[in-house]
């Protein structure tokens, strides 16, 4: 799976990081605020339509595969845990009749399955793919620099703003980190093709030559920074400062619309 | 000229590829553990035995004030791209940094010593299950409280190991000029 910035030629592409970063935490709270399943499957629908023009839809699409076996895993969750009369959620509500789908009694185990609790379930699953889906556009289309130079300009600590983009950057080396780790502990006898539960044994042998790895990179990356006088000024600038242009006003202008959009549908139920 | 940071370049790098890995490491391996034993682990259980760990070390390694409420702000904004809370991590990872540190400042106790360590890891994988389970899964009552209690058992022992990992870390003398590097001479 591509896990970096790609670069295309788009206007998604274009926008300014902050831009993207609104849209991002928009999407995110309206994916709590909206309780309604089916407008959860449309914000998924655009987010993959901003994918597909963004030129990114095959390794969006990849990402999204990923993100699948973890939603079905909190669908099934909890739909057997919710409870059989069904309880108020902060941000959910239900619709029809508490009916009971399914009841299986094995001594003192029971195993329920209710409407509410199926309603929740797929809520919940379309609740977690639509907060991972708009990240998946932000990572392949916006360069981790850009990102830090953004953070900055909104006046956060250049230390976070760096700390942020760096380790955005860093995310794809750390797990070609851990493969290369997998393969060298694989080539010297490690059985890591067995079942998940019994990999869980061998997980000090990855984690310890990972850490070791990771402060030899620390090191590098820290003696790189220092020979870049960095810290030396209270204000860093940027060769490429982000631009904040008419269309990224517009962008942020409708992301707000639709938050707002969002919020009133709740207040009115 | 003034300096406009408080970390050095060393713990800035330090915090940054440790909350990254963090970060990864639960990213990679929670929602498979999930699956892998039918939901018996929870990802937020499993995600509050490696938090803690990372936070203890990285507090081990760095060593100031306020180091786990950085690392937890970088884990955030990592977290929202990559982890299933979203963006809802850029309030409850750096919350969760923040009870690591309360722990580690209060008397200036060390992460080198297991029973703080294991404290702290306790209360933040607590404070993390709870918050999960019950604001962004909106579980209520018995789950929250039988995953939280999971939580801090998985916390206290995730404090435990990262407290050993630095003792380990010090007795190979990987990091001499680092905080536990210093500590050991």
């Amino acid at each position: 799976m591509q896990a970096g910035y790609l670069p295309r030629s788009s206007f998604i592409h274009r926008l300014n990081p902050l831009t993207k970063l609104v849209w991002l935490c928009v999407a995110g709270s309206v994916s709590f605020i909206v309780p309604n399943p089916r407008l959860l499957a449309v914000m998924l629908v655009i987010v993959a339509a901003l994918a597909v023009m963004a030129r990114v839809g095959h390794p969006w699409l990849v990402f999204m595969r990923a993100a699948l076996l973890p939603a079905l895993a909190i669908t099934v969750i909890n739909v057997l845990m919710s409870p059989y009369h069904g309880d108020r959620m902060l941000f959910a509500s239900y619709s029809g009749d508490n009916r009971l789908l399914f009841h299986l009694a094995w001594g003192p185990l029971q195993l329920t399955v209710t409407a509410f609790g199926l309603q929740k379930g797929i809520l919940l699953g379309l609740r977690w793919l639509s907060l991972v889906a708009p990240a998946g556009v932000f990572i392949y289309t916006t360069r981790p620099e850009d990102f830090a130079a953004a953070l900055s300009r909104l006046r956060v600590p250049h230390s976070v703003a760096f700390a942020a983009g760096a380790a955005l950057r860093l995310i794809p080396v750390l797990i070609e980190d851990i493969v290369t780790v997998v393969a060298a502990q694989r080539a010297r006898g490690l059985q890591w093709d067995r079942r998940l539960i019994s990999r869980a044994r061998f997980l000090p042998v990855v984690i310890v030559p990972l850490i070791g790895c990771s402060i030899r990179r620390a090191t590098d990356m820290a003696a790189a920074m220092e020979t870049r006088a960095y810290g030396a000024t209270a204000h860093r600038t940027s060769c490429y400062p982000p631009h904040f242009r008419v269309v990224d006003a517009c962008a942020v202008g409708v992301s707000l619309v639709v938050l707002v959009a969002g919020i009133l549908s709740r207040v009115g139920t | 000229m003034t300096r406009s940071v408080h970390f050095p370049a060393r713990d800035v790098a330090l915090i940054t590829i440790f909350s990254a890995l963090v970060t990864v490491l639960v990213a990679l391996t929670a929602p498979a553990v999930t699956v892998a034993t039918a939901g018996i682990v929870p990802i937020p259980v499993w995600a509050s035995f490696i938090w803690p760990m990372g936070g203890v070390f990285i507090r081990a390694l760095v060593g100031r004030p306020f180091t786990n409420a950085f690392s937890g702000v970088v884990e955030g904004i990592v977290g929202s791209f990559i982890l299933p809370i979203g963006v809802f991590g850029l309030v409850v990872l750096p919350a969760q940094g923040l009870i690591l540190d309360a722990v580690f400042g209060w008397r200036r106790t060390k992460p080198t010593q297991l029973l703080p360590a294991v404290v702290a890891g306790a209360l933040a994988g607590v404070f993390f299950v709870f918050i999960i389970v019950y604001v962004f899964f909106e579980v209520r009552k018995p789950f929250p409280l039988v995953a939280s209690l999971l939580g801090g058992v998985a916390g206290s022992v995730s404090g435990g190991l990262g407290c050993l990992l630095a003792r380990h870390i010090i007795r190979l003398g990987i990091m001499p000029d680092s905080a536990i590097g210093r500590e050991a001479v």
